[in-house]
């Protein structure tokens, strides 16, 4: 059975689809010149060999698996799959700078072959194997000399605004493309950026000049007549190119960016939690295809288990620590693990088309186990959420649970509790009594050194 | 290239407003990219200058 992939809509040179679930691309007569002359002119192939694009095969008559049909004029490839789809707004920014300049640079890379990026959308980028990688076969056509670059106002809207509210204003702030799906509006980002920005020329006049032009040409109607050399062109995208690096993170420290080394473990507790935990994950089974944890900080715990899953989500709600997560994994060459920032009281939902273009968390990052630690007492105490509705939502995401209780004489407790009423909930008996509504418990073993212990669950058939 | 450049060249470009006075609903765009793309050049022409510059004054030192 053939399904249309719902973000695959709007192109008219081709669109993605799953056969039997198998995941392919069709190029249409429309977008069949643009493909080929990619294929013929090296791009591909150059841009495949230093892994910027994700690589495909073309599905030829006689290999086509059965049931599989297309019309004349069209083309089927089957692209590499990406493990799991992580959306810009779930990003950090160490992430978000590198697929910006990813798709400068392939968009330079396409005008040296005589082709140039059609579209500059983060959603073309996702991370494959610890890395960047462009995903949008068909979003190349033929430049032509004298034309601006049609993806220009997109790219500032989608890479360049976010970037610089994530390292001027907050580093969540990324966080706005789930509201504005085709990029934050210029006048959005003048009204958010601090007014020293509109002192940097470029941004004067990449943000708050062109938010002035957008609203004072609106109302225009001829094309334009604006030429643009190639040179000036290759000019334009290396300084926007030179841009996105010059930014950084302005905020250096947030609540949870230092917990490794502000946390209450002495070197033999957190020594001892390592074992614990390796050797819980160890006895649930087997390799495991995708693990996900939750809470994760800087990924700790994901790279102490990733030798054994294929694949590892690494969410947390903080920025910092999920920038580190990121640059610890790529300095120490850890491909498997997959840093997100994700607020789990308010998970990415639905969105877009039909509330079918970009699925949610939960749609997308369902695994074999979820490892939960140092993160049921923030859901608890902090976020006001009852134990059952932890217990509830972590039944949606897998059959098998790791999670940490942290009891009322933790000193992390004892702080979230100073502001709560003293009959707060928080205890461990209301804590294994709504999780055994969920989940049968299989070992439980306390952390050595402090008050916490660790819990190893199966979800129970509902 | 100092930022001074920058700005007084963006402003003298931004000045000539019925240069793109035809121009298509959303092509503010396009205006804006054309300035950028002056400025890009300028810069990127200044920066080679000054290189060949300090290339020449170093070569000259050397040949005292």
């Amino acid at each position: 059975m053939m399904t249309v992939h719902p973000a695959s809509f709007r192109d008219r040179a081709g669109a993605v689809f799953t056969h039997n679930g198998v995941l392919f691309r069709r190029i249409s007569v429309i977008g069949r010149p643009d493909y080929e002359f990619l294929m013929a002119s090296g791009l591909y192939q150059k841009l495949s060999d230093a892994d910027h694009i994700v690589s495909h095969v073309e599905v030829g008559q006689e290999t086509a698996p059965p049931g599989l049909e297309w019309s004349d004029g069209e083309l089927i490839i089957q692209p590499d799959l990406v493990s799991v789809l992580v959306y810009p707004y779930e990003w950090c920014f160490s992430q978000f700078r590198e697929a910006a300049l990813l798709t400068l640079d392939t968009c330079l890379d396409a005008i040296q072959s005589g082709m140039i990026l059609k579209d500059a959308t983060p959603f073309n980028v996702q991370l494959k194997s610890g890395r960047c990688l462009f995903i949008d076969t068909l979003s190349f056509t033929k430049y032509h000399e004298g034309e601006p670059w049609v993806a220009y106002r997109q790219f500032i809207q989608n890479f360049l605004v976010p970037l610089l509210l994530m390292s001027k204003v907050s580093p969540d702030l990324n966080s706005l493309l789930s509201v504005y799906l085709n990029g934050i509006p210029l006048n959005v980002a003048k009204a958010m950026l601090p007014r020293r920005s509109a002192l940097n020329p470029l941004i004067f006049l990449n943000v708050y000049l062109h938010a002035n032009y957008e609203t004072k040409f609106a109302d225009v109607r001829e094309k334009p007549r604006v030429k643009l050399s190639r040179a000036q062109l290759v000019n334009s995208l290396k300084l926007l190119r030179k841009m996105v690096e010059g930014l950084s993170l302005h905020q250096s420290k947030t609540t949870w960016s230092n917990y490794y080394q502000e946390t209450n473990y002495t070197s033999d507790s957190l020594a001892a939690k390592h074992q614990q935990v390796l050797r819980l994950v160890k006895s649930v089974g087997g390799k495991f295809d995708r693990i996900l944890d939750l809470g994760a900080n800087n990924g700790t715990f994901s790279r102490l288990v990733s030798p054994l899953a294929s694949m590892v989500i690494s969410a947390d709600i903080d920025p910092l620590a999920v920038d580190a997560n990121y640059h610890i994994n790529r300095s120490h060459g850890i491909t498997n693990i997959v840093p997100l920032r994700i607020d789990f009281t308010n998970p990415s939902t639905s969105l877009g088309w039909a509330c079918r273009e970009r699925d949610s968390f939960f749609a997308r990052c369902q695994a074999d186990l979820t490892i939960c630690l140092a993160f049921i007492h923030h859901m608890v105490i902090s976020a006001n959420v009852p134990f059952y509705e932890v217990a509830r939502a972590l039944t949606l995401l897998s059959p098998n649970l790791i999670i940490e209780f942290p009891d009322r004489g933790d000193s992390q407790v004892v702080r979230l509790l100073a502001q709560k009423p003293e009959n707060h909930e928080y205890n461990v008996e209301a804590f294994e009594q709504a999780f055994d509504a969920y989940f049968e418990t299989q070992e439980k073993v306390n952390v050595q050194g402090t008050k916490r212990s660790l819990y190893r669950m199966t979800r129970r058939q509902q | 290239m100092s930022n001074k450049f920058i700005v007084t060249g963006a402003l003298l470009l931004v000045i000539s407003d019925n240069a793109f006075a035809y121009i298509d609903p959303g092509t503010g765009s396009v205006a804006i990219q054309a300035i950028f793309a002056i400025v890009a050049s300028s810069y990127f022409w200044l920066g080679s200058a000054m290189t060949r510059i300090k290339l020449w004054f170093s070569y000259r030192s050397g040949e005292k």
